[in-house]
C-alpha cells in the first residue's frame, strides 16, 4: 500500500476539496473516524452473535413465582444453562425445594439432611447428578446402607439473615442434620442493622420498595457492553490465567478484602453479623435436637491463592475459612473444612466456572468428598456405624488422598 | 529489556518522533535521533563495558572511512579485511578458535546490520560514491538508527543522508501520517498476532509429531511443521519491518521496503528480489556484481558466461546463508539457498536455449505453470529453512521418525498445498483488486484501509489482552 497516491487529488474538483497541508479531503475528517466506529460496532455485533450461539445461555424462570423474593412453584421443573456450564435440570418438589424426593414425613429408615443457604447451597447451574449433595447422598447411602434424603432449601441470592429466617421451615422437615454452605460472596452485602436487630420478630419489617434506577445513555451503553456475551467470553479466556485473575481480583477493593489480613472494618462488621446470626441459628437447631454443620465454600480467588506458589504479602486464602471455623467452634456447630482439600489440589481455581464464579461439576466432587468424610468421622450420631465406601466414593476422581 | 516489536518499542519510537518534530533543523533532528538510538541501546544494558566491542567496531569503521576518503585509498583492502575479520570474531563464528574470544560479556545486538553499513561506507568511500565528509553524528545516526538497528532494513548512506541531512525535512501530512500509522498497526498485528499463532501452531505440530503416529498423520503433521515456519518468519520479520518503516516515517525518514509479497514469486530468483530485499540488494551490489565482473574479465568466453552467472549466484546466496549463523547448519543452509538460485538460473538458461526466449516467456505466463512454479519456489524455501530454524540433532530426530516414502509424502503435500493455496490467493487478490474507486483499487483506498486497520487493531488488542503473553521476539534480531 505504501507509495500509492493517497492524496485524493485525482482531479481538479477533488483537488479543491483537499486541504493543502493534510493531503486528504475535508470530508474524510468525518468519514474516516466514522468508518472506524462503524467497524468496531459491526465487529461487536458479529462477535456477540457468534458468542451467543457458541456460548449458549438459557435462563428458565418458569419455576420462579414473580413478586417478592425468590419463591418457587411447587412440583416444577426448569432447565437452565449458563454460558460457561452445562445444561442443568432443576426439579423442585411440592415444597419448592431442589430435591428428587418428597418433603413430607421422613420415610422410616431414611436419613434426612436439610440444606440451607444461597446459590452454592442450591447447586446453582449444576446438573442434579453432579451436585455435591446428590453425590454425598449417594455415598452416605452406600456407607450407611439406608437411603439418605436431601431437602435443599437453598435459594440464589439469600443473605445469611434470609437463611436464618428459614431455619424453622428447615426444622419442620425433621432432618437429622442441617447443613449451611457459605461463600464469601454470600456475605458480601452489608446486612441492614435494623433488619438484623429484628431478626427474631415474627413480623418482618417491610422491605423497602426497589427504586427504579434512571439510567443515562452512557450507563446503558456501558451495561450493554459489560453484560454482553462477547465480554463474558473475553473475560473467560482472560481470567483463565491464574496470575492475571489474581492480579485483577485483588484490585477489587472491598469485594476482595476478605482475602487480606487483618480484615478491614467493613469485613469485620460482616463477620460480626454472621457470627450473631450463626449463634442464633445454632441455638435454634440444637434446641430441636438436631446437629448443625457449617461448610465454607472457597471462592475462585481463594482457590487460586491456595494453589499459587507465591501470594502477595498480607493476602491469606485461608482467612475466610478460619473465621467461619472459629465462629462454628464458638457456637458448637460442626465445621467441614473445604479449604484444606482445595489447597491440596494443583490449580484448584480450575474447579470453578471462571466468570460465573461458582464451583463447577469437578469442584462439586471435592465438596461431596469433604462433606461425606466429615459426616462419617464418628461425631454425628445419625451416621454412626456408617463407613466410607471401599472405592472412596464419588469424590475420588479429583480428591488427593 | 524492551521487546523489538512490543508496544513499548512502538511507544518509544513515537515519543522520539514527536520530540524530533518539535524543530525542523537538521541539528535538532540529528541530536534527537542519536539520543533516541543511544537511549534504545540503554534498554539492553546500562553497563558501558558491554558496549565496548561495538563502540570499537564503530570507531574502526569511522576511522576507516575517513582514512580511505581523505588519506590513503590503498588502505581499503586491509581495512575491509580487518572489518570482516572483526565481525567474524565478535560474532564468534564456529571456525574461530574459542580461546581468542573476549571473556567479558558484550552486546552484539544489530552488529550484523552495522557490519553491512560499515562495509558499504568503506566500499563507497573507496569508489568516491559518498556525498562528502561524514560527520560523527551522521555516521552514528546512520549505523545506530534505532529503527533499523535490530533487523534492518539496510538503507544506503546516500538515501539516509538525503533525508536526514536535508534542510527541509520530508513532508509529513495527515495522509502520510495515516499511511505510517497503518504500517505500524498492520506490522504490530503481524508480529503479535499472526506470527504468535503460527508459532504456537508449529509448536503444537512439533509436540504432536512422533514415531507413534500413523503414516498419514505423520505426513500431514510433518508438512504442517515445515510449511508453517516460512509463514511465521514472514509475519514476524515483515511485521517488524512494517513497524519500523512506520515509526521512521514520523522521524521524516523513508526506509526502503524489505518485502514485496515474496510467496507470489514464480521463481527462486524473483523470490530473493522480494524477500529481505535490502540484504539481496546489498549483496548484489557488493558481492554479485563485482564477482561477476571479475570472473568475466578473467574468463572472457561467451560460452562460459552463463555458467559464470550461475556460479556468481551460487556464491552470493551461499554467503547469505552463512551470514545467518555461526554453525555448520548455516553452511548447509547457504548451500541450499545457493543451489536454489543457481539451479533456477541454469534452468532459465537451458529453457531459453531449448525453447527460445519468446516461447519460454509465453510458457512462464501460463496459469498452471505459474501456480506450480510458485509452489516449487515455496517448497524449496521451506525445505531450506529446515536448516535455519533447527539444528542437526532436531533434524536427525525428525528424519528418524519418517521413512523415505513419508519424507517424499511430506514434500509432496507441501508442494501440492502451496501450489493450490497460493494460486487461490493470487486469483482472489486479483479479483478483489479489480474493484475500482477513484481510479484505483478500492481495497487500497484510505476508506478500505481504515476499516482494515480498525479490524486489525480490535483483533490485536483482544488477542493481547486475552492471551496476556509477551510479544514474540523478532527472529532476525539474532543475526
Amino acid at each position: 500500500m505504501r507509495g500509492s497516491d493517497d492524496t485524493g487529488a485525482s482531479g481538479p474538483a477533488t483537488a479543491r476539496a483537499v486541504t493543502a497541508w493534510s493531503g486528504i479531503p475535508l470530508r474524510d475528517y468525518f468519514i474516516l473516524p466514522l468508518l472506524s466506529i462503524v467497524t468496531v460496532v459491526v465487529l461487536f455485533i458479529v462477535a456477540e452473535a457468534v458468542t451467543r450461539v457458541v456460548w449458549y445461555e438459557h435462563e428458565d424462570n418458569a419455576c420462579v413465582i414473580p413478586g417478592d423474593g425468590y419463591q418457587i412453584k411447587p412440583n416444577c421443573t426448569a432447565r437452565t444453562k449458563s454460558a460457561e456450564g452445562r445444561w442443568a435440570t432443576f426439579r423442585f418438589n411440592e415444597c419448592g425445594y431442589r430435591s428428587n424426593t418428597s418433603c413430607g414425613p421422613v420415610p422410616p429408615g431414611t436419613l434426612r439432611i436439610a440444606i440451607v443457604g444461597a446459590s452454592v447451597s442450591q447447586g446453582f447451574n449444576i446438573p442434579y447428578e453432579d451436585s455435591y449433595f446428590a453425590l454425598a447422598a449417594t455415598d452416605l447411602g452406600r456407607a450407611c446402607g439406608r437411603p439418605v434424603d436431601v431437602q435443599n432449601l437453598g435459594k440464589p441470592g439469600s443473605s445469611p439473615l434470609y437463611t436464618y429466617r428459614r431455619i424453622d421451615e428447615a426444622l419442620a422437615l425433621k432432618p437429622d442434620l442441617v447443613l449451611m454452605l457459605l461463600a464469601p460472596f454470600d456475605i458480601e452485602q452489608q446486612i441492614d442493622p435494623h433488619e438484623l436487630a429484628a431478626r427474631n420478630e415474627a413480623a418482618r419489617p417491610p422491605k423497602p420498595q426497589a427504586v427504579r434506577e434512571t439510567r443515562s445513555l452512557l450507563r446503558r451503553l456501558q451495561l450493554l457492553i459489560t453484560e454482553s456475551r462477547t465480554v463474558l467470553v473475553a473475560e473467560h479466556f482472560l481470567l483463565q490465567n491464574r496470575d492475571t485473575y489474581l492480579r485483577l481480583y485483588l484490585n477489587y477493593g472491598d469485594k476482595a478484602d476478605f482475602l487480606r489480613q487483618p480484615f478491614t472494618p467493613a469485613w469485620k462488621q460482616r463477620f460480626e453479623d454472621v457470627d450473631l446470626i450463626m449463634g442464633d441459628m445454632t441455638a435454634k437447631i440444637h434446641a430441636a435436637g438436631i446437629q448443625f454443620v457449617v461448610m465454607p465454600v472457597p471462592s475462585r480467588a481463594e482457590a487460586a491463592i491456595l494453589s499459587a506458589p507465591h501470594v502477595p504479602p498480607g493476602v491469606d486464602g485461608f482467612a475466610f475459612g478460619r473465621e467461619l471455623e472459629n465462629m462454628a467452634a464458638r457456637h458448637g456447630a460442626a465445621y467441614v473444612d473445604l479449604m484444606e482439600p482445595f489447597s491440596k489440589i494443583p490449580n484448584s481455581q480450575d474447579l470453578f466456572l471462571i466468570v460465573d464464579g461458582h464451583v463447577d461439576s469437578s469442584g462439586q466432587k471435592v465438596m461431596a468428598r469433604a462433606l461425606t468424610r466429615k459426616l462419617l468421622d464418628g461425631s454425628f450420631p445419625a451416621f454412626s456405624g456408617c463407613a466410607l465406601p471401599p472405592d472412596g466414593g464419588n469424590g475420588r476422581a479429583v480428591v488427593t488422598p | 529489556m524492551m521487546g523489538s516489536a512490543s508496544l513499548q518499542f512502538v511507544a518509544y519510537g513515537l515519543i522520539v518522533a514527536c520530540v524530533s518534530n518539535l524543530h525542523r533543523s537538521v541539528a535538532w533532528r540529528q541530536f534527537v535521533l542519536l539520543a533516541g538510538s543511544l537511549g534504545f541501546l540503554a534498554f539492553f544494558s546500562l553497563d558501558p563495558l558491554v558496549f565496548a566491542p561495538l563502540a570499537v567496531f564503530l570507531g574502526f569503521g569511522f576511522c576507516g572511512v575517513r582514512i580511505i576518503q581523505f588519506r590513503d585509498k590503498r588502505a581499503f583492502v586491509p581495512l575491509l579485511c580487518g572489518g570482516i575479520l572483526a565481525f567474524v570474531w565478535l560474532k564468534k563464528y564456529a571456525f574461530v578458535p574459542s580461546a581468542t574470544y573476549l571473556s567479558h560479556p558484550y552486546i552484539t545486538l544489530g552488529l550484523s546490520y552495522i557490519f553491512f553499513r560499515v562495509l558499504h561506507l568503506l566500499i563507497d568511500a573507496h569508489s568516491d560514491n559518498l556525498p562528502g565528509k561524514i560527520s560523527v553524528p551522521s555516521y552514528l545516526n546512520y549505523t545506530l538508527n534505532f529503527t533499523t538497528l535490530v533487523s534492518g532494513p539496510i538503507q544506503t548512506y546516500q538515501d539516509f543522508a538525503e533525508m536526514q541531512l536535508a534542510a527541509p525535512p520530508r513532508p509529513l501530512s495527515v495522509a502520510i501520517a495515516g499511511h505510517a500509522i497503518a504500517r505500524i498497526v498492520i506490522g504490530f498485528f503481524k508480529v503479535n498476532v499472526v506470527s504468535l499463532f503460527l508459532s504456537m501452531g508449529q509448536s503444537t505440530a512439533l509436540a504432536a509429531f512422533g514415531p507413534n503416529l500413523g503414516s498419514g498423520q505423520k505426513i500431514l503433521t510433518g508438512a504442517a511443521i515445515a510449511a508453517i515456519y516460512p509463514l511465521y518468519l514472514y509475519a514476524n520479520f515483515s511485521g517488524y519491518i512494517d513497524i519500523v518503516i512506520g515509526i521512521a516515517r514520523f522521524l521524516r525518514i523513508e526506509l526502503p521496503e524489505n518485502f514485496d509479497r515474496p510467496f507470489s514469486s514464480k521463481s527462486f530468483l524473483i523470490f530473493w528480489n522480494r524477500w529481505h530485499m535490502t540484504l539481496s540488494a546489498w549483496l548484489k551490489t557488493y558481492v554479485y556484481n563485482p564477482l561477476l565482473i571479475a570472473m568475466m574479465r578473467r574468463w572472457q568466453s561467451s560460452t562460459a558466461e552463463p555458467y559464470i552467472v550461475v556460479f556468481a549466484f551460487f556464491f552470493t546466496f551461499f554467503l547469505i546463508g552463512v551470514w545467518h549463523g555461526q554453525t555448520s547448519v548455516f553452511i548447509f543452509y547457504g548451500v541450499l539457498l545457493g543451489l536454489g538460485v543457481s539451479v533456477n538460473k541454469l534452468y532459465q538458461i537451458l529453457m531459453m536455449k531449448w525453447l527460445g526466449r519468446a516461447k519460454y516467456n509465453s510458457l512462464s505466463r501460463g496459469l498452471l505453470y505459474g501456480a506450480v512454479a510458485r509452489g516449487i519456489t515455496f517448497t524449496w524455501f521451506t525445505a531450506s529453512l529446515l536448516w535455519f530454524w533447527s539444528n542437526w540433532v532436531q533434524l536427525a530426530a525428525l528424519a528418524a521418525s519418517l521413512s523415505a516414502a513419508e519424507i517424499a509424502g511430506v514434500w509432496a503435500v507441501v508442494l501440492l498445498a502451496s501450489t493450490v493455496v497460493l494460486a487461490i490467493y493470487e486469483s482472489a487478490r486479483d479479483w478483489l483488486l479489480s474493484f475500482q474507486f477513484e481510479e484505483r483499487p478500492f481495497l487500497t483506498s484510505r476508506y478500505a484501509r481504515t476499516v482494515w486497520c480498525t479490524i486489525v487493531t480490535v483483533i490485536t488488542v483482544t488477542t493481547l489482552t486475552l492471551l496476556n503473553a509477551p510479544a514474540p521476539d523478532i527472529v532476525y534480531k539474532a543475526f
